[in-house]
Order: C-alpha cells, then structure tokens, then sequence
C-alpha cells in the first residue's frame, strides 16, 4: 500500500514538469508573476489576473499556439511585444452562427487572432452597431455573443497599449530625414510618446497650420511638400496614441499618492501608465515607476534578463510600500501559490482516486485498496480546507460569498464530515466504509460543479459591499450552508441505504439508518439555526425578518421536508425505505433551494439567469427521479427478503 | 471511551491546522525569498529617506536670471509651484489668483509659476497681457525643455500645481485651476 502512495506522488510530481510550458521567453516568469496588479477591485499578482483575463478570452489558462505559452507569458507578451501578441489565437468563438456572420473560417479549437478578429469587425461594423442600438435585452445569442467578443477585444486592445507611451517609435529612416530638427534627434533615438511631449506643442501648432492651409486652399495632402507630410502623420500619428491612451485603464501597476481621491484619504490609488499621467495622479514619486517600467519594456525586447530582474524586483518593492489598505504582501503570495499548486484540482484528484479505490475494495475486498480511500479523503480533506483558509485570507471576506464558494464549501464540508463520521465509528465496519464512500462520491461530484462554476474562470471575485460584511451575514452563510452538506451527505447515504435494502447483508450494516437518521438531524438543527440567523441579518439589513423570497422559502422548504420525514419515522407513518426514498430526494429540494431560487430571476438573492444551470438542474431533478425510482422498484421486487 | 474519541478529533484538528499553517507560510515566504536580494538592492538604492522628498533644482527665470530650489528652503515660507502655458485656458484664468494671493500673504507663500512654452516670446507675450504687474514673492520661471516640469514632476497637462513644504516635501498637488482656498 505505502509502495501504491509513493508511486501515485511520484506520478503527481511528474506529471507537473510534464505540464510545464514551453514559455518562448528567456524571462523568470516569478519576478513577473508577483507584480501586484489593482484589478476588479482587488490588489493581486500579475499571475491571477493574466489566467483570468485569458480564460475569460479563450476558455483556458495555456495559449496553444505554435508553442504553448502560460498566462503570464502570454501577457508579457501582450503588454511588451504587442505586434506578436495580436497574431496568438486567444479568442474563442465557439457558436457557429457567430462565426458565419463574422465569415470567419474553421480554426482548431475554435480560436482566432485579434488582427483577423479586428478585420471581420470592419466588415461587420453595421450589425454591431445595430446591435448596441438595441436594449440588452433584446439580443439574440448570436449577438450577446457578438457583445462579449467586442467586449474582450476592447479589453485586449487596452492591455496591448498600456504601455504604448513608453515604447519606442520606430519611423522609418525617409521620414526622420525630412522631419523638422526638433523633432529629428527624438526619433533618431527612437523616443517614445512621452519623450515627445518636449516639442508636442510646437509640433501640433505646425500640424494645425498646415492642415488649415490645405484646407483653405483646397489641395489635396499629397501635393505637400515631404517634410510637412511628415509633420501632419507625426502630430496625427500621437495624437491617435493620446485618444487611445486616454481611455486606457486596465493594466493599473502604478501606485500613486497624487490624485484627488489619494489626497483626501491618505491611501495610494493604482492606476493604468496612461492614466496615471491623463488624470494627473503623475508626481515626482511615481516617476522612478514609470523609468522602471521602460527599461522592463526595454529589457524584454532585448532578451535582457539581469534589467528584467532587478527593474521587477524594484517595481514589485515600491508597489508592497505602497500606503493602501488594499496592499496585503502576504495574500499577495499566498494568491501566487495558490495558482501554481491549484488545490482545488488536487483536491478533486484525491477524492477521484480515493472513490475508484473503494470501488475497487468492495468488488475485490482487499483491505489496501480501502486504506488507499482513507488516506486519498484524507488527502482531500486537508487540501481542501488549507484552500479555504488560503482564499479567506487572500480575499479577506467569509469563506462563502459567492455561489462557487458555497459549492467548495458545502464540498468540504460533506467529505471533512465523513471523515469524521467514519474515524469516530469502528473502521472495520461497512458502515465506515459507506461514510467514506458518500464523503468520496460528494468531493468528486461537488467539486466537478465547482468547475463549472467559475466566473469566466475567475474564482476570486470582488464583491457588492453588502455581500463583504456583516457578522450575523457571515455566520448565517455558513451555518445554513453547512446544513445544506449535511443534507447532501445524507442523501447519498440514503441513496447507499435504499441499494442496501434488498440485500440480505443489508441487517449486518443496520447502522446506516442510524448514520443516515443522525446525520439528518444534525442537519435540521444547521438548517433552521442558520435561517433564523437570516432572519436576524435580514432584520438589520432590510427592516424585515421574514419576506418570502425565494431563497428563505427554499431553505423553510428544506426544514419542513426534514421535519415531515422525521416525523414520520418517529410515528411509523411510512416503510423505512420510503422515509430513506424521501431522504435521496433530498438532494433535488437542496439543488433547487441552493441554484433554483437563483433562477426565478426574483427576490434578494438572485443572481441572474443562467442557461447552463437551469439546464443542469433539470437533469439532476429527472437523473435523481429515475435513481431514486429505480432503486424503490428495485425494493419491492424484492420486498419479501426486505420482511 | 470519550477520552480516545476526543483524542482522536483533537489529531485531527492538529493535522490539519499545522498542515494550513504550514501551507500559509511556505506560498507567503516564496516570493520573499525568490527577490529578497533583488528587493535589498532596491531599497538601498532607494534610500531611507522619504520618497515624497524632493531632490534640489536650478531655474531660470524669464528674463534669464539663475536660481536655486535651495534658496527657498531654509526660510519658513511654504513653497507654491505652478505649470502653467500660454495657450492654456485655465491658465489665464487662474494667474490673477496667485498674483492676489502671493500679495495677500507675502510672509507665507513663495510661488514659483512654470511656464512650459517651447518658444518664450510667447510665455513674455501672456506676461505682458495678463500679469504685468506681479508681486516679490512671486518668481515667473521658465521650463521650456519641460526638464522640471515634465522631468521632475511629472506633469503633462496644464495647469498643475504643487505645495511644497520649506524642506521640499509635497503636501498637495492641485490638478487644474487653483482656487484662494488653495492657499489658506
């Protein structure tokens, strides 16, 4: 058995340089990874951000292109060599109807460039503008997805020129010639945009005159002599670069202590390089950053690794001195490590391997394969929770905020509860055996929802103040969402039980309705503890305790559909197995009070309409109707070994 | 019985709070230690002082006269400096206001007004029309390679407005037109 364990951690710790990218870059992506980036809300490391932006584009973390390229590096690339960048298919078009429009042709895996994007927007620039006519809510798929894609190409295009006012201009030798002196040794030394401010003024003076002359005298600009056409692209050339850059506000590394806002509360801003100087954030101590952030553009552009280091080792030290409250180093490190180690993944990995080696010992009854199961939950169990512990501290809120936190959570809890259940009985017995099961079989199942669950693959997102605090709101999420992994966990122990009745062994392993029994109760006291705590919060919040919205009447139904059954038990109303069949079904009344009341669309806590879930929904209600029912024929077909 | 339960939930408990701690600190050090060297070095280079410290400067005024930041930080007059540029609205607007203010509180205000004109016929031209007539504390500086305005600090759009303090650190930045409030 220690042989299997130290095969399988060797298999992990292999298969992690097996997914090692190809990064085409010289660079240490870690000094670049730790640049602490504003975004969404929040302080985080470069790393976060570029994983979420390129799943959010692209549907994954890696690009596949003709190497494949991490996040990380696909942003540095993006923000230093955009003219690469905008040729890596990052863009996912995954609905065909879309891609018809656009009239863009089959790519492998469905992605397309931003430069073939941008020219299939051209020749469909009417019906998007006819889409941004209408009100949202009249699109089409076609054009919601339209929206998004524009969205991100917008998002995209502002990343590509964060730093295009610190990037070189490379004019070509003809036009330097006849450019007027001032203006001749700044692009002889390939200046940039903000190295031109020194003669901007005189410049646009020139352009404007020489326009107005044109214009007055009605000549076309190509009977102008080579000179002034080379003042008139020049001026036009920065100022196109000022109107792009005045609206460029995503990529926000520059701590300031400058703007009006920083004044008044004494705490740094972070803003966008453009930004920085367009909203006059800009001051003597942001001009070290800035010099920093041109010879780290500088450093990538000539493969330079020692500049690369030490200007990021500089950036990322201004940055964790910065006076903010939102400035945390130590979530800022954590959030690195969480990304590279992805716990949740490894979590899952372990409850799966634990799960197929249960399996494996109840068809064969070797005693290895179940201590595997043990220690796999095990594993599970303590990865699991030191992720939870990881992202309370990173994000700084309850553990449960949002609905893919309250899935990890319930996830957690289902199978650390199992465990429990199944140390604190005598582990030899089948009874154990069922606990880790139901606790294997919910990190497996709960997990993969997770996954399905992410905001376009962002799973740590800020949220509306009303949601970040409060104690009883903290408390009641929590209490009320444990109840629901109690009730999960004794569904599927339910589902375990009404399998087990046909069987004569089934009287050996009679404890299981006691397990399923108690951990029912167990249940009930969370569910109706954590809804009266709601009422309290929603009392404070908003002046009520109770308003029958959906939300509290799903978790009022939850209560009365545990107190019906166990009532029930308590006066002999139903069979056991039809009280156990009323426990299986648990699992839909917990998936429609936990997802469904988020559809209605209604009440304070629905968080929009999803396709996708409304879906999933629907096959879980009919796949668990069609299980529950076929376990209960299953019953009376055999009801007389059950008397 | 109960002992060995709570003895067993205990262990539990234990495990997994040494493997969270554990967990916390290794992804919380990682980083640091990766850099520490690099960010040493950073902050050597940086020095202790704070970074809001400004270094000193020369200038010239319009007419050609040297000066030096340092004259005016040893007394215990606060230190206004403006960018300010011919062609710039806000500008013409906003002169006459520190002309009545640097009248109005000589003994407390010095104020230095950039202009950040390429050509300096055009700043003496703005001069002539509107502030001819401009009180002792006040000092009209030229920046036309924009070496302090832009080099130092950082300004692109005009006006801007800087309160320093007799040891040359900045207490406000004003974007835009100053305002009298700005002074009191």
């Amino acid at each position: 058995m220690i042989r299997f364990y130290v095969l399988f951690f060797l298999f992990l710790t292999l298969s992690f340089p097996l997914n090692a990218r190809a990064d085409n870059v010289f660079l240490d992506k870690r000094a670049f990874e730790q640049i602490p980036v504003l975004h969404e809300g929040r302080v985080k490391p470069v790393l976060s951000m570029a994983r979420g932006y390129l799943i959010r584009f692209s549907g994954r973390d890696t690009v596949q292109d003709l190497d494949s390229y991490t996040a990380q590096a696909w942003l540095a690339e993006l923000l230093f060599t955009p003219e690469q960048a905008m040729f890596r298919p990052v863009f996912r078009v995954s609905l065909p109807t879309l891609r018809e429009v656009l009239g863009l042709e089959r790519s492998s895996g469905h992605l397309y460039h931003y430069h073939e994007l941008q020219q299939a927007f051209r020749t469909q620039s009417d019906f998007l503008n006819q889409t941004l006519a209408l009100d949202s809510n009249q699109w089409s798929n076609v054009q919601k997805d339209l929206i998004d894609l524009h969205e991100n190409m917008i998002v995209f295009n502002q990343l590509m020129n964060s730093f295009s006012l610190l990037r070189p201009l490379n004019l070509s030798s003809e036009m330097i010639d006849v450019l007027p002196p001032y203006a001749q040794d700044w692009a002889r030394a390939k200046g940039n945009y903000l190295q031109s401010l020194i003669f901007a003024e005189r410049l646009r003076q020139q352009a404007t005159r020489l326009a107005e002359k044109t214009t007055k005298a009605g000549t076309d600009l190509a009977t102008l002599s080579a000179s002034d056409q080379a003042v008139l692209s020049l001026a036009f050339m920065l100022e196109e670069m000022r109107l792009h850059g005045a609206l460029n506000i995503v990529f926000r590394v520059v701590p300031s202590s400058y703007s009006r806002m920083a004044q008044e509360t004494g705490q740094s801003e972070f803003f966008a390089p453009w930004a920085l100087y367009e909203q006059g954030a800009s001051g003597p101590e942001t001009a070290p950053i800035i010099a920093e952030w041109a010879q780290i553009l500088q450093a990538y552009q000539n493969s330079d690794t020692e500049k690369w280091q030490q200007s990021l080792a500089k950036i990322r030290d201004y940055s964790i001195h910065t006076n903010s409250d939102l400035m945390r180093p130590y979530a800022l490190g954590l959030e690195w490590g969480y990304h590279h180690v992805k716990p949740m993944e490894l979590s899952f990995l372990f409850c799966l391997l634990g799960f197929l080696s249960l399996l494996i010992f109840f068809i064969s009854g070797r005693g290895d394969w179940r201590r595997v199961a043990w220690i796999s939950l095990s594993c599970a169990v303590l990865v699991h929770g030191a992720a939870l512990l990881a992202r309370v501290i990173i994000l700084y809120r309850p553990p449960i905020s949002t609905l893919y936190e309250s899935i990890i959570f319930v996830a957690w809890v289902a199978m650390a509860f199992g465990l429990l259940l199944a140390w604190l009985t005598n582990r030899q017995t089948q009874r154990a055996d069922f606990a880790v099961f139901a606790a294997l079989l919910s990190g497996v199942i709960l997990n993969l929802v997770a996954f399905t669950h992410t905001a376009h693959g962002e799973t740590m997102i800020v949220l509306a103040a009303v949601l970040n605090s409060g104690f009883w709101l903290a408390t009641h999420v929590i209490i009320i969402t444990i109840g629901y992994a109690l009730c999960l966990f004794a569904a599927v122990l339910a589902h375990v039980q009404l399998y087990q009745f046909p069987h004569p062994a089934a009287r050996k392993t009679i404890g299981l309705d006691h397990m399923v029994l108690n951990t029912t109760r167990l249940a009930l006291l969370f569910v109706i503890v954590g809804t009266i705590l709601g009422g309290i919060w929603a009392d404070q919040s908003w002046g009520r305790f109770w308003g029958w919205d959906p939300k509290e009447n799903g978790a009022l139904l939850i209560a009365l559909w545990l107190v019906w059954l166990l009532h029930a038990r308590m006066t002999n109303f139903f069979a056991d197995y039809h009280i156990m069949a009323g426990l299986a079904a648990l699992n839909i009344i917990v998936a429609l009070s936990w997802f469904g009341t988020n559809l209605l669309g209604v009440g304070l806590h629905s968080y929009g309409f999803s396709d996708k879930t409304l879906w999933s929904l629907i096959a879980t209600t009919v796949i668990e109707i069609f299980l529950i029912g076929g376990l209960l024929w299953r019953i009376q077909r055999h009801k007389r070994l059950i008397i | 019985m109960k002992q060995k339960l709570a003895l067993k939930l205990s262990f539990l408990l234990l495990a997994f709070a040494v493997f969270a701690g554990a967990v916390v600190w290794d992804y919380t050090r990682a980083p640091t230690r990766q850099l520490e060297k690099n960010i040493q070095t950073a902050a050597t280079e940086q020095g202790a002082s704070g970074r809001k410290t400004l270094p000193h400067f020369s200038f010239k005024d319009l007419n050609g006269k040297s000066y030096n930041i340092s004259d005016y930080t040893h007394g215990e007059k606060q230190i206004f400096i403006n960018f300010w540029a011919s062609w710039c609205a806000p500008c013409i607007e906003e002169f006459p206001i520190m002309i009545e203010q640097a009248r109005k509180y000589p003994q407390d205000w010095i104020i230095l007004a950039f202009s950040v004109d390429e050509n300096p016929a055009e700043a003496r031209k703005f001069i002539q029309r509107f502030a001819a007539d401009w009180p002792q504390n006040m000092i009209l500086a030229a920046d036309h390679d924009k070496a302090i305005s832009q080099g130092i600090f950082q300004t692109i759009r005009y006006p801007e407005s800087y309160i320093l303090s007799p040891h040359m650190t900045i207490r406000r930045k004003i974007v835009g037109m100053v305002s009298p409030a700005d002074f009191e």
